[in-house]
């Protein structure tokens, strides 16, 4: 105890840097478990208590008695069933209301009598009496939840306004009381967090009533509850029950069962039906989606935990390094080897265990941060009243792990020390150990043993030299591991001959490698997802560059110094601190690797951050082609364009007819065997383009609606990469010629059935669609069309080429743009007659958001305000429902996410800069309090007071540049590899950011040395002189 | 020389002793409850070409009066003249630089850099003067070879003998020529044979540099009779000056 204590400041960085480990291990276990934690909890409870969900996209309602045949069933597999309710439901629905307006709104029509679907319950958390509530006379009652409350300022006993499908697609005026406010985070009005926020539920009779004749039992929901495991089912709703990693909760075969019979029931009266238990794709995707999101989150953390064991390692290195005359003087007084080293070994585990304690109270309130800026950043319910939700095993996890470390770090010198020569000790001589035979034949063992390693896990592989192999990503791990092991393996090897030589090449094979497959492998990459490529090249990276380093310190640092004589003041004090850095060569290595580590991450996320802000924003102006305003409406109307015409600042109006309609990757015919449900069907906004809208005057020209292609398919066009604007523009017009043209293609489709395994031919009608990030470019996607005898499947072939600003209200770029000749097989749009999407250009500059934004509420003005008898909606006698949306500003709140992403992981890399200071400032210390006597020769010979400081300073300076150096250097090659290949856009350098880096760390570098090196050199150096260690 | 800073020119180099100490008073901690006083009202002086020897009992004040002589620690009262220039009086840096042209030092234990060479050891006092790297190698190779170290040149002190390790120290206290080598305990760790070879190195310094005074702090009386002078120091005050030769 009394040594902690005399040993004050050294134990305390040791503190601070278990600690900081800690906090890190803490904090990140949490924000993982966070990421993991917000999305399953929105999954799972999105559904309340609804286990499988039956709905059919090809028509809009379908019979209620469908329900019927369910409930009578016998069938094993629905024998839990536990209640089945049915429901009409639509998403983005527009209110109005004195004047304001939603357009995020889905509106629930539900049966009152189904308990087994959970309850409602209002903001004081009481439980609303649904039957009750929403079964009153005269003016049809809703409930809301409290985020349309507040959107729409309505309060209980408000109405507003809004329509509804009379089952035809015709819209119907509807206006109904709030009857109560429900809370949106709590039970059943818990919503899916994709969907819209803001709700209202209606009996679904009320809603019905409205439609015409034939239609008045039609849903278009079915919803299925099971019972729970403890009301005698095996079912579990428990989020705890849930597996991430294994996919799976208790009941979840059940339901794969259950999806699969009422399939089979409903095969003949609703083939195209979508059966479903989002609870089931839930657990499997959970994972998935969120892999790469925590896996760069995990990786991130990984780097970070590593640079705070080196900076653990380093300390107790240190500590044990400065100590061992001490432990020599005990063994020479007859202490035995393992008494010292429990007497080290207390010690030091008391020092981190304080250390671990402090880092937990350090960790919580920043996992608890990473919490909430992570629920912010995803938009998660309850961003601001979200907690760390830390796992008691993150918490023992960090706290057993900090002190775990702590002791291996401990014990492994402390036995070193325990162990060294006395009597070298007490010269102070370093051991300079001999090689012997048997370290030889090690090292060729070792070295053959990594290259028939390699040689194995290349066979893996397979044939590594042609450029197909590499087209498939998930084939360079394996390539580059077993390269890497063999390469160092001859390296090791050629070590016998000639050391450095040797290492030289084995350091040169790993980055080499990296950096090949970087700038060469990556580029060429057609598939696969590439898994833990990442990480392997950041490994590869940043352990290639450190053993260069390493193996070449003397040699860098030799010519550092030839450097330094060239200015004569600096002669003495350059030999002096360049010998002393190559003496301390393993510390100066650790924390060089430490640094190289903090700035790769660093330099990469700021780059990435800058790089992604910059290409949208400037790619959306040139994307936008002059477009300002988004306009879409609930009706449709040959009317609207006029009325916007009419507006002032307005120049141009664009219009289209837009639908939701499900398309699919694969083809959904029931014998296609690959067809999967939940990974091939996605709903999309399809987009009728018609050529007498977009080109008014025959000649696209100035006039005419310009696509931008960025990129072309081949097999299409021909893959242009590197041309001009102009050109672009002309290649657009060409696509949009080609695409009028009523281009259509015969496809083939052969595909084995999935009943007698004979292979079927079959030609589909093939169509060209418009679309941008919705598909690869030139594949195939699939859509339920009208052909002469009923429904059948239509192909299209996907050209990357568009506008993306037509897409639904919930993100960009997802529509899909059609030909009318195609639309018009389209059942939904029999129902969408007129156009109810409109591009607005006005007078005003794209990044003018103020004007346009008045100019767009003048629009939504003009059309809705059924409080003004000239608006639209007065004179059609319905709510028109236009939302307005600004391009430039929808584009900026998707980049914010984006790079919000980004920043979110800056800050968090940032905190590798605090390991790296703390670093530094250890290394300084030390540095300086151990070579106190040398630093009083120094001044005895006649070094000046500045002479002594500055040589502190060239110490620390160069330690962090080396860092700075190769972390730029590497961070930047990774900025620019992800930029090209995964980003496809130019890299764009943050040089205040780079600056600042570098500002940083030569400031953190300039004051470690500074303030104990000034010490040191006021102490007089008598005195200094006296200093044992 | 080539020295970059303004450097003490020594005054009166002719008729004055080369060191005049008058009534010095060390303290340690002055003022405060734990304050030793070491020196006590000492005097002497010494004439050039003389080497002298300060004995007496551990704890006496030796180190200190050496370090306090050679400017390395402050004294309380009194001075201390060296060359004419009263050090009580010289700047911190001016006393820096007195010390790289003028003294040179040679300690008991761990003289020697450790981390360089024994030629970049005695090349260091040169290259702070300002020499070119050649120019310093050549002169510092010259002088190890006059100390008989020709052959461990390039050895690091962690390997050569302690006899080996102070002569490469010796070496660097008299590569800048200086015109006072003030060692403690030069020869405290050495056996006698290699105290000897030191001693004679000594004298021949000496010998080759009349103008130059060699002062050395030793617990040896054979060390202390191969001397011209031994001061005994006792209880902070000289005790006794005995002139040999
Ligand atoms: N920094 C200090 N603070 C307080 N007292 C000190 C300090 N340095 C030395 N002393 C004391 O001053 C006295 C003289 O010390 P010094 O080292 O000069 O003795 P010395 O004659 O060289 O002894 P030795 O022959 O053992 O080397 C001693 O009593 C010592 O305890
Ligand atoms: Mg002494």
């Amino acid at each position: 105890m009394k040594s902690i204590l005399r040993r004050k400041q050294k134990n305390l960085l040791t503190v601070f840097s278990v600690t900081l480990a800690v906090a890190l291990l803490v904090g990140v276990g949490a924000a993982s478990n966070g990421i993991y934690g917000a999305f399953s909890d929105s999954w799972w409870g999105l559904n309340a208590d609804t286990d499988i969900t039956i709905e059919d996209p090809s028509s809009t309602y379908f019979p209620s008695n469908i329900t019927d045949i369910i409930s009578n069933s016998a069938d094993p597999n629905l024998s839990t069933l536990n209640g089945i309710t049915q429901s009409i439901e639509t998403y983005s629905n527009v209110l109005y209301s004195a004047g304001k307006i939603d357009a995020k709104v889905s509106m629930y029509a539900i049966e009152t009598d189904d308990p087994q679907f959970g309850q409602y319950y209002d903001m004081k958390g009481k439980v609303i009496d649904i039957n009750s509530t929403l079964n009153s006379q005269g003016m049809p009652q809703v409930i809301i939840n409290n985020e349309l409350a507040i959107s729409l300022d309505l309060k209980i006993g408000d109405t507003f306004q809004t329509t509804i499908d009379n089952g035809q697609g015709e819209p119907v005026p509807m206006t109904v009381k709030v009857a109560d406010i429900f809370d949106a985070k709590l039970g059943r009005g818990r919503e899916f967090v994709f969907r819209p926020a803001s709700r209202y539920v209606i009996n679904i009779a009320q809603v019905q009533q409205k439609m015409i004749d034939g239609m008045k039992d039609h849903i278009n929901v079915i919803r299925l509850s099971f019972k729970q495991i403890s009301e005698g089912g095996v079912l579990s709703r428990n989020i705890n029950d849930l597996d991430i990693n294994k996919q799976t909760f208790p009941g979840k075969e059940m339901l794969e069962n259950a999806v699969d019979t009422l399939k089979e029931m409903l095969s003949e009266r609703l083939p195209t039906a979508i059966v479903r238990s989002e609870r089931n794709v839930a657990a499997e995707n959970i994972e998935e989606n969120l892999r790469g999101l925590v896996g760069v989150l995990n990786l991130f953390v990984f780097m970070l935990n590593l640079t705070a064991l080196l900076l653990i390692i380093n300390v107790q290195a240190m500590n044990f390094d400065d100590r061992s005359y001490q432990t020599a003087v005990l063994r020479a007084m007859g202490s035995s080897r393992g008494q010292i080293f429990r007497i080290f070994l207390i010690e030091s585990s008391i020092v981190r265990v304080i250390g671990s304690v402090f880092g937990l109270l350090v960790g919580l309130p920043y996992a608890d941060w990473m919490q909430r800026t992570i629920n912010a950043l995803f938009e998660m319910p309850g961003a601001d009243e979200a907690k760390a939700t830390l796992s008691q095993s993150v918490i023992t996890g960090a706290f057993t792990l900090g002190v775990l470390l702590s002791v291996i770090t401990a014990a492994i010198p402390a036995w070193a020390a325990s162990g060294n020569s006395i009597t070298e000790e007490l010269r102070g001589i370093k051991s300079t150990k001999t090689k012997n035979v048997s370290s030889r034949w090690k090292i060729i063992f070792f070295g053959v043993l990594l290259i028939i390693v390699g040689i194995l896990n290349a066979s893996n592989v397979g044939e590594f030299w042609k450029v197909e192999v590499w087209k498939n990503i998930d084939n360079h791990t394996p390539i580059i591991t077993s390269f890497g092991l063999s390469l160092s393996g001859i390296g090791l090897l050629v070590t016998q001959f000639n050391k450095r030589f040797g290492l030289n090449i084995s350091a040169i094979a790993i980055l080499g490698l990296a950096y090949f497959d970087m700038f060469w492998g990556l580029t060429i990459v057609e598939e696969g997802d590439g898994n833990n490529l990442f990480t392997i090249l950041l490994l590869y990276m940043i352990i290639g560059s450190a053993m260069l380093v390493i193996v070449n310190f003397e040699a860098i640092m030799g010519t550092i110094n030839k450097i330094f004589f060239i200015f004569t003041p600096l002669r003495a004090v350059s030999q002096v601190t360049t010998k002393q850095l190559i003496k301390k060569k393993s510390r100066a290595t650790l924390l060089f690797t430490i640094f190289t580590i903090i700035l790769i991450i660093n330099v990469f996320v700021s780059t990435i951050s800058v790089t992604m802000t910059e290409s949208l924003v400037n790619q959306y102006e040139w994307r936008s082609q002059g477009n300002d305003i988004l306009i879409n409406t609930q009706v449709p109307s040959d009317n609207i364009t006029a009325e916007i015409m009419n507006i002032e600042g307005v120049t141009q109006v664009y219009s289209f007819r837009s639908a939701m309609i499900p398309i699919y990757y694969e083809n959904p015919n029931t014998d296609n065997a690959d067809f999967d449900i939940n990974s091939d069907l996605r709903f999309r906004q399809v987009i009728e383009l018609r050529e007498d809208i977009l080109n008014p005057d025959g000649d696209w020209g100035e006039n005419s609606y310009v696509i931008t292609v960025e990129r072309v398919d081949e097999k299409l066009y021909e893959k242009k990469t590197g041309i001009s604007e102009l050109e672009l523009m002309d290649l657009s017009k060409t696509i949009m010629k080609d695409f009028f043209a009523e281009r259509k293609f015969e496809l083939e489709s052969n595909y084995t059935s999935a009943e007698t395994g004979d292979i079927k031919i079959e030609k589909f009608d093939e169509y060209m669609v418009l679309g941008d990030i919705f598909a690869t470019s030139g594949s195939d996607i699939y859509m339920q069309a009208k052909g002469e005898n009923g429904s059948e499947v239509v192909a299209a072939k996907q050209v990357t080429a568009s506008n993306d600003f037509l897409g639904p209200v919930d993100g960009f770029g997802y529509s899909l743009m059609v030909t009318p000749e195609l639309a018009n097989r389209l059942e939904v749009f029999d129902y969408i007659k007129s156009p109810n999407l409109f591009l607005v250009k006005t007078v005003n500059g794209f990044f003018d958001d103020t004007e346009n934004q008045r100019i767009a509420l003048s629009i939504q003005q003009k059309l809705n305000n059924l409080d003004d008898p000239n608006s639209l909606s007065s004179k059609l006698g319905v709510l028109v429902g236009a939302t307005s949306r600004l391009i430039h500003t929808e584009m900026s709140a998707l980049w914010k996410q984006q790079a919000g992403f980004w920043d979110f992981l800056a800050t968090f890399a940032s905190i590798g800069l605090l390991i790296g200071a703390a670093g530094m400032a250890i290394i300084a210390m030390r540095s300086v309090s151990e070579r106190l006597r040398e630093i009083g020769m120094m001044r005895a010979i006649g070094f000046s007071r500045n002479k002594v400081v500055s040589s502190v300073i060239i110490e620390m300076v160069f330690l962090g540049l080396f860092g700075l150096i190769t972390g730029v250097i590497n961070g930047i090659l990774m900025s620019y590899m992800f930029a090209r290949n995964i980003f496809e856009t130019r890299m764009v350098l943050p040089y205040d950011i780079l600056g600042a880096y570098s500002a940083i760390i030569i400031g953190v570098a300039l004051i470690s040395a500074i303030i104990p090196g000034v010490r040191a050199s006021r102490i007089a150096p008598s005195q200094a002189l006296r200093y044992t260690g | 020389m080539t020295g970059t800073i303004t450097r003490l020119k020594l005054k009166n180099t002719e008729n004055m002793p080369l060191i005049r100490v008058n009534s010095l008073d060390k303290k340690y901690n002055e003022g405060k409850n734990n304050e030793v006083h070491v020196l006590k009202s000492i005097e002497f002086d010494i004439p050039r070409g003389q080497m002298i020897a300060i004995m007496g009992p551990s704890g006496c004040g030796k180190t200190t009066l050496l370090n306090v002589v050679g400017g390395l620690d402050k004294y309380s009262s009194g001075s201390i003249n060296i060359g004419g220039n009263n050090i009580g009086e010289i700047s911190e840096r001016e006393m820096t630089n007195f010390r790289l042209d003028n003294i040179g030092f040679i300690f008991q234990l761990f003289n020697l850099f450790d981390s360089q060479t024994a030629l970049e050891n005695v090349t260091l006092p040169l290259l702070l003067q300002g020499y070119s790297p050649d120019d310093a190698i050549e002169k510092a190779k010259m002088m190890l070879q006059e100390v008989g170290l020709g052959d461990r040149m390039n050895h690091l002190p962690g390997e050569l003998s302690g006899g080996q390790q102070q002569r490469v120290a010796i070496s660097r206290a008299l590569i800048t020529e200086p015109l006072l080598i003030l060692g403690d305990e030069p020869t405290g760790d050495l056996d006698s044979e290699t105290s000897a070879d030191i001693m004679k190195l000594f004298q021949r310094t000496i010998r080759e540099n009349p103008q130059m005074s060699i002062v050395i702090v030793t617990h040896s009386q054979t060390i202390a009779e191969q001397c011209d002078r031994i001061l005994r120091i006792e209880h902070g005050k000289v005790a006794s000056d005995e002139v040999l030769k």
